[in-house]
């Protein structure tokens, strides 16, 4: 039976095929064929008669729609001379063709997009996902190379190092404490040396009380040089910074508005609390904000002249033997730094003689070998991460390139997700390719047009990426400490830079699937002989690599989370929980921790008060004294502690007893060491530690009293020193500690504020908890496992966002084999299992392949660690659980539901 | 039957003439061709489209969508006040030929 409708829609739904034809110009034809049939039904002819008749005098399609193309690129002022020619084909303009060529291309490439709408989703999240990490780790990876760069003078900038070495030549260590005359010594003697400036931070100057507007705060301080704004680039908003007097500090513009709100803060006067003094000081100047990409941090600058003319510095000017400064010179654009190391070596020299000498007996060539002052540019500082004590902690190099290549792996994953799944998705697209090959499209042709379309979804996928950058900017900057900008990918530079990222994207992604796909053959193509996605070799080398790199990242996360959290739950050996710490100051000829004993006494919550002179967790490591002991160089940690320290920390003695308040001699002949102490020093309990009596009598040699548990009061990157604790009488050792009970802590803590109130009202109170302190240390390490957790996330989602996408297309063409296999017999647990093991044994080679790749760099990263974990079985189990149960759930979620469709419902539609 | 040639650049005279008798729409035109050509210029319907949109392009014709009263959709084709004076013009042109043409064809040989 004729059934005209159908015929009808036959005829328009090839129109629509035809790209010639544009949705307006279908209507048009539609209207036109209906016409014309009506018109011939009217004259009596049959249904078929007329449509056959009405579509006869239509013409061929093809005709009419090449005609279509040509009408739109016809140029508008056609030349009256072409009057009688054939001037719809001789108008055609090459210009104008290729655009309408590209336009068609949008058109499908549109057309495309909104037909399979999970495969552009996954293409372009894939993509954006990609280019969004590329993004921020670029802004990352920029800010730490450019670290300091904004200094004009960073060529001539140096800090000065003093560095030791082993007598096999390795490098023992690199100090940054220098005397106080070096730099002026550096710029009398070396004439290429213009300028010094040194820095010095104050014990607890990171916490120093300031006194402004009648309100007091906390405050880290620096002191330093005003030579610091000759060197450095800090410009000056207000004031001036030429010393005039050395009760003088400058501020950033951060710490005035906080200070002085919208006063001019220049000329007015502030006090900081130096010494358990409140001292004068008047604001100089008020600079911008330093940039967080400046190894010099400060927001309140002290005249350095302040310490070295008037304070405590000033009885050690002349003294080689004190060091504590840091010391950066710099020199003249025309002088050479090789020039000046013979006179640093002979200067190192002169003040140190007795170098020469240690030198010689051990075994060294020269003094140099052993010793010598470098001068170390400003941009090599960011990085050098063997210096422990500048200014900064330096940033390990290995983490920017770790970051780096991370969102390379990402950006990979996203391509690789975009070229298996155009593969795949081309067995829909060989009609089409098969239809413009045989209008008479070139390969070049197709190319061009595959390329331009992944080169559009890239261009797309940037725009959401740098919308998803500017969401995430801020809690990256939280993450890294940083203070990075979404302006500097608008700078003309980057602009292309990115725009190059993404356009090489577009290609890397498009390269493949545009050759692959161009070289169809015409007859394959309509044949339905096209085996492409999924069976492909290439696609599978894309989803092995994908899915190596994210099990690498699984694995590194898991590591590091494992680290961490074996970092965080050892047993320190004592308990920083509840251990309020605040810091002691003197008040009218007396303590606060005078005060605080008797006040707290019986306060509920309150359950013991002690004080020491060290924190621990501090950035420089734990104070003591170094000294020669039966022929070799030993070190010694030294807390001088309040009676009660041991109660108050928890620390457990092994044997021995506590300091007794009530034994005059354990004031002056009492110690408690540690473990290690015991036994690197082969000591005895009850015994004499010879070598600490400091003056040289035998009766002044402290007596072991007691042993204590080897407790971790540095990081655990590092091993237990020896460390040993003496009882002090003085009341103005540095630190206060409290051990509060857990129940009602703010109700205790309110106490303490109480009570601290009558004691130094005009002191903040301010406080932190030991464990908090102890947490510090491993920031660094929280954050980059942070980040890596996040970026291991994002490429095992798009990892099986690829993988689901290959799977659903695969089987989408292999539905009717599903169900021919399912009326033969095949169990529904048979079918998941053969098509699974197709894809998972792809995840399960990437988990062979990054196995051994992970075991060398996490060991490496591991042997940072002093107490560390093993990289056991067990991680690899979980890892391979996690890995391939993600991956086979993703498969079989697709499989299952082609597995339990109904064979008759499947094979009808075929 | 007309020449490929000479139906290409007769066309556009041929729609625009038919257009001034009033706006219509592209079935209509070919039927209207075939009637007053006695089928001797016939087009295959299809290629009247493309050499409407390009009039319609070079902006001697506008088009309309009407919505008919059967509900159809249909593209209503009018002449310009540019595709008259065209039509002026290839009117001008075509008496030019038609008039060198009937003077060649009425001249008697000379022998």
């Amino acid at each position: 039976m004729f059934n005209l409708e159908e015929e009808i829609k036959n005829w328009l739904s090839e129109l629509r095929r035809d790209p010639g034809f544009e949705d307006g110009d279908i209507a048009e034809m539609e209207d036109h064929i209906l016409d014309s049939i009506e018109i011939h039904i009217e004259a009596r002819l049959s249904e078929q008669e007329a449509f056959e008749k009405a579509t006869a005098s239509f013409g061929a399609l093809d005709k009419t729609s090449s005609e279509m193309v040509k009408s739109r690129t016809t140029n508008m002022n056609t030349p009256r001379t072409d009057f009688l020619a054939h001037n719809y084909s001789n108008s055609t303009n090459m210009l104008s063709a290729t655009t309408i060529m590209f336009s068609n291309y949008l058109k499908i490439a549109g057309r495309n997009i909104r037909k399979q709408k999970l495969f552009s989703f996954i293409n372009i999240l894939s993509l954006t996902i990609g280019l969004a990490a590329t993004l921020l780790i670029f802004l990352f990876v920029h800010d730490e190379i450019n670290f300091d760069k904004f200094n004009t003078n960073k060529a001539d900038i140096h800090r000065v190092l003093q560095v030791q070495h082993n007598v096999d030549g390795s490098l023992a260590y690199k100090g940054t404490s220098h005397a106080i005359s070096l730099g002026p010594e550096l710029v009398r003697e070396i004439p290429g040396i213009i300028r010094y400036t040194r820095f010095f931070e104050h014990w607890n100057s990171e916490n120093s009380y300031v006194k402004a507007n009648d309100k007091t705060f906390r405050e880290p301080v620096l002191y330093s040089d005003f030579t610091i704004f000759k060197m450095f680039s800090l410009p000056v908003i207000r004031g001036s910074v030429e010393s005039n007097s050395v009760h003088e500090v400058v501020l950033s513009e951060k710490i005035a508005n906080k200070y002085f709100a919208d006063e001019n803060p220049v000329g007015k006067t502030l006090s900081i609390r130096i010494d358990d003094e409140f001292v004068d000081f008047t604001v100089a100047a008020v600079i911008e904000n330093i940039p967080s990409n400046s190894s010099v941090q400060f927001d309140l600058l002290v005249n350095l002249s302040y310490l070295t003319e008037v304070g405590f510095l000033k009885e050690y000017i002349t003294n080689w033997g004190f060091g504590a400064i840091n010391t950066y010179v710099q020199k003249d654009p025309a002088a050479k730094i090789e020039n000046m190391q013979p006179v640093l070596d002979k200067m190192l020299l002169t003040h140190y003689p007795y170098y020469a000498e240690i030198a010689e007996q051990s075994g060294y060539k020269t003094a140099m070998d052993y010793r010598q002052l470098i001068l170390q540019p400003l941009m090599d500082i960011h990085f050098d991460s063997t210096v422990t004590n500048g200014l900064l902690p330096a940033s390990n190099k290995l983490y920017s390139i770790l970051l780096g290549l991370i969102a390379i792996g990402i950006l990979l994953i996203g391509c690789i997700n975009f070229m298996n799944l155009s593969i795949g998705r081309s067995s829909n697209r060989a009609k089409e390719i098969g239809l413009r090959k045989t209008i008479g499209a070139n390969r070049k042709q197709l190319v061009v047009q595959f390329l331009s379309e992944s080169i559009v979804l890239a261009v797309v996928a940037l725009f959401l990426a740098l919308l998803s950058v500017k969401l995430l900017l801020p809690v990256f900057n939280m993450l890294t400490g940083k203070e990075l900008s979404l302006a500097l990918l608008f700078e003309p530079i980057y602009l292309l830079i990115i725009l190059g990222i993404t356009l090489f994207t577009g290609l890397i992604s498009g390269i493949y699937p545009a050759f692959a796909l161009s070289n169809f053959k015409i007859e394959d193509a309509f044949s339905g002989n096209l085996k492409l996605g999924g069976s492909n070799t290439f696609t599978r080398i894309l989803v092995v690599f994908q899915f190596t790199l994210a099990t690498l990242l699984i694995i590194g996360m898991l590591v590091i989370t494992a680290q961490m959290s074996y970092i965080q739950n050892k047993d320190l050996g004592f308990s920083g929980e509840q251990v309020v710490v605040i810091p002691n100051s003197s008040i009218n000829q007396t303590t606060i921790f005078s005060h605080y004993k008797q006040a707290l006494n019986g306060v509920p919550g309150v359950l013991n008060v002690a004080s020491a002179d060290q924190n621990f967790g501090d950035k420089h490591g734990l104070g003591g004294m170094g000294f020669e002991y039966k022929g070799k160089e030993m070190r010694t940690g030294i807390i001088n502690v309040s009676a009660d320290y041991l109660k108050t920390i928890e620390i457990d003695l092994i044997s021995g007893r506590d300091f007794d308040a009530q034994i005059s001699t354990d004031y002056s002949h009492a110690v408690i060491v540690n473990e290690s102490g015991l036994r690197d020093f082969e000591l005895e309990q009850d015994g004499i530690f010879e070598t600490l009596g400091r003056t040289g009598k035998t009766e002044d040699d402290p007596v072991v009293i007691g042993v204590m548990k080897d407790f971790h009061f540095n990081s655990l990157t590092v091993d237990v020193e020896p460390m040993l604790i003496k009882l002090s009488k003085s009341e103005n050792l540095n630190y206060v500690m409290v051990k509060i009970s857990p129940e009602n802590m703010p109700s205790t803590i309110a106490s303490l504020n109480e009570a601290w109130g009558g004691i130094a009202q005009d002191l903040p109170f301010e406080y932190t908890f030991l464990d908090d302190t102890m947490a510090t240390q491993y920031a660094a390490q929280k954050e980059w496992s942070k980040i890596i957790s996040i970026s291991m996330i994002t490429a095992i989602i798009l990892s099986c966002f690829g993988l689901f996408g290959l799977v659903a297309m695969a089987i989408a063409g292999r539905r009717s084999e599903i169900g021919v296999r399912k009326v033969l017999g095949a169990t529904v647990v048979q079918i998941v299992s053969f098509y699974s093991w197709k894809y998972t044994r792809l995840v399960l080679l990437s988990f062979l392949i990054a196995m051994p790749v992970s075991y060398y760099y996490l060991e490496k990263w591991l042997e940072t660690f002093a107490f560390r974990i093993d990289l056991g079985v067990q991680i690899y189990v979980v890892a391979g659980i996690i890995t391939l149960g993600i991956a086979f759930l993703t498969v079989v979620y697709k499989i299952l539901e082609a597995a339990l469709a109904n064979p008759a419902q499947v094979l009808r539609d075929e | 039957m007309a020449s490929k040639g000479l139906m290409a650049a007769s066309t556009k005279p041929l729609i625009l003439s038919i257009l001034k008798g009033g706006k219509n729409y592209g079935y209509y035109i070919t039927q209207k061709v075939k009637e007053i050509s006695d089928g001797s210029l016939e087009w295959s319907d299809g290629m009247l489209y493309p050499v409407l949109h390009r009039l319609e392009k070079e902006g001697f014709i506008a088009s309309e969508w009407i919505i008919t009263n059967t509900g159809r959709r249909r593209k209503y084709y009018s002449i310009t006040e540019l595709g008259k004076q065209e039509l002026r013009t290839e009117k001008e042109n075509w008496m030019s030929v038609h008039a060198v043409f009937t003077q060649l064809w009425n001249l008697k040989p000379t022998i």
